[in-house]
């Protein structure tokens, strides 16, 4: 019985691996196919197609030359190689190719925008010191002021 | 004249045979009431011997419902068409290796006029763990609806046709699927509900124009070619369906274009969609087709969803899942 048991939990501790390592397959949209809504998944996502809404991913995001996107965008790292009406959110590296077309504000740790891109919006990428830093002095200067203030 | 004194004496002598008569008649009136107490008596024994027999029906009944008549926790039941002479011995080796290996059980035959619902639940009922069906996918599919949600645990010998699902579980065809059935290494797998209709494998929708809606989050609009939602990918061998796994509790959604795509300068383009889901909905204002485990069904509006680990299901050490 006590054999049996243990077989059982063999099996069932090889599906919860299993369901874990299928949360990281491609999703894939594929030209001709819309989505419309909230987009969200944890791995990789391919868009050949349409988008409208949202897209969030916790991994990496490719879109192709015919891919048309209006939506915000939110991933780890992004190649970009068609159209894109909306902000887009990199955590690491955004790479821009000579066919992209962005119209829309661009927020990336590691920028690479290669000859023949479009990009109409705002850039900003992240500093690891100065943010952090403005905040901080701020953050002195008023208890700095405060202090004064009080003697006074 | 004395002589005859007597004579007349003689007279009262027959006055007294009279009540000896009466006398005589006494013992028939007796011998009725001793006739009614046999019948009463018999009566009773009657009753006595009905008592007896309920008392054991009920006992007997009891015993049933706890379990004890049937100790051994495996039922097998066989398919409909294995009663022919075809396969008439290897379903006796079948037999013999059960018993050999300790793993023999009640055995039901499959007929016109037994349900292999109704035998499952009769046995549930009886604390059987174990319902192995002997038979092709069909039959598979048929014990996978009625045990799908329930602890019981199901156990596959394939003879016959098709054996897909057999395959996909790793157990070999014939008398040499019972040493598989004797390790008992059980998985937990999911399957499919189509407006509360379970299914196992996948539903297939022949040129979909409608949106799907997926998980409440998101519509996919197909370019009007076929649509496969799969649970678990019966032929494993063929490279355009995607590898679906049936413990990931998510559906795999392969979106088809509606024609085949041509090569784009030279380059290949991505013509199939994939996309990962636990609940979908289609809605329609006209019926239309979905092929459910190959079986076509007409649907207006349709909720679909996957129902994780539902299945407790033995496997064996090839298996593709």
């Amino acid at each position: 019985m006590f054999k049996k048991n243990q077989r059982e939990e063999e099996a069932y501790s090889l599906e919860e691996n299993d369901a874990s390592s299928e949360e990281l397959r491609d999703t894939i949209i594929a030209q001709g196919v819309k989505v419309e809504g909230d987009f969200k998944s944890k791995g990789n996502i391919i868009v050949e197609g349409q988008v409208a809404g949202s897209i969030k991913t916790d991994n990496d995001l490719q879109i192709g030359e015919r891919a048309k996107i209006s939506a915000s965008i939110t991933a780890k790292n992004a190649h970009v190689a068609g159209e894109i009406q909306g902000n887009i959110k990199i955590k690491e590296k955004l790479e821009l190719s000579e066919t992209s077309k962005i119209y829309g504000d661009i927020e990336a740790k590691t920028l690479i925008i290669n000859a023949g891109a479009i990009f109409n919006g705002k850039c900003s990428m992240a500093d690891e010191n100065a943010p952090v830093n403005l905040k901080t002095d701020k953050k002195l200067k008023k208890e700095e002021n405060a202090g004064e203030e009080a003697e006074d | 004249m004395p002589e005859k004194k007597p004579k007349i004496k003689k007279e009262p002598n027959v006055q007294i045979i009279l009540p000896v008569r009466k006398s005589q008649s006494r013992p028939k009136a007796i011998k009725k009431p001793k006739i009614f107490e046999e019948i009463l008596r018999q009566q009773d024994g009657r009753s006595r011997i009905k008592r007896s027999i309920t008392e054991e029906l009920i006992k007997i009944r009891k015993g049933e419902a706890a379990g004890k008549t049937h100790i051994s926790p495996y039922a097998y039941i066989y398919a409909d068409y294995l009663k022919g002479s075809k396969y008439e011995k290897i379903t006796r080796t079948i037999e013999n290796r059960l018993t050999d290996l300790g793993i023999s059980g009640k055995i039901h035959r499959l007929s016109q006029f037994k349900n292999l619902e109704e035998i499952i639940d009769e046995d549930l009922r009886r604390g059987i763990t174990t319902i192995v069906v002997i038979g092709d996918d069909k039959m598979a599919r048929d014990a996978i609806n009625v045990l799908a949600g329930r602890e019981a645990a199901l156990g596959i010998i394939p003879l016959g046709e098709t054996n897909k699902i057999a395959s996909l579980l790793g157990i070999p065809e014939g008398a040499v699927a019972c040493d598989t059935l004797s390790q008992r290494i059980i998985n937990r797998l999911d399957v499919g509900e189509i407006n509360n209709k379970i299914f196992f494998s996948r539903l297939y929708i022949n040129s979909q124009r409608r949106p799907i809606t997926c998980d409440g989050q998101y519509d996919i609009f197909s370019p009007g070619g076929d649509v496969l939602i799969i649970n678990s990918n019966l032929d494993p061998a063929e490279k355009s369906l995607p590898n679906a796994n049936p413990k990931d509790g998510k559906f795999e959604i392969l979106v088809k274009p509606k024609q085949p795509g041509l090569k784009f300068f030279g380059k290949k383009t991505i013509q199939e969609s994939l996309f990962f889901a636990k609940r979908l909905k289609i809605e329609s204002s006209s019926a239309f087709p979905i092929f459910v485990d190959g079986k076509k069904i007409f649907y207006k509006n349709v909720d679909i969803e996957i129902v994780p680990a539902a299945l407790k299901v033995v496997v064996g050490k090839g298996r593709k899942i």
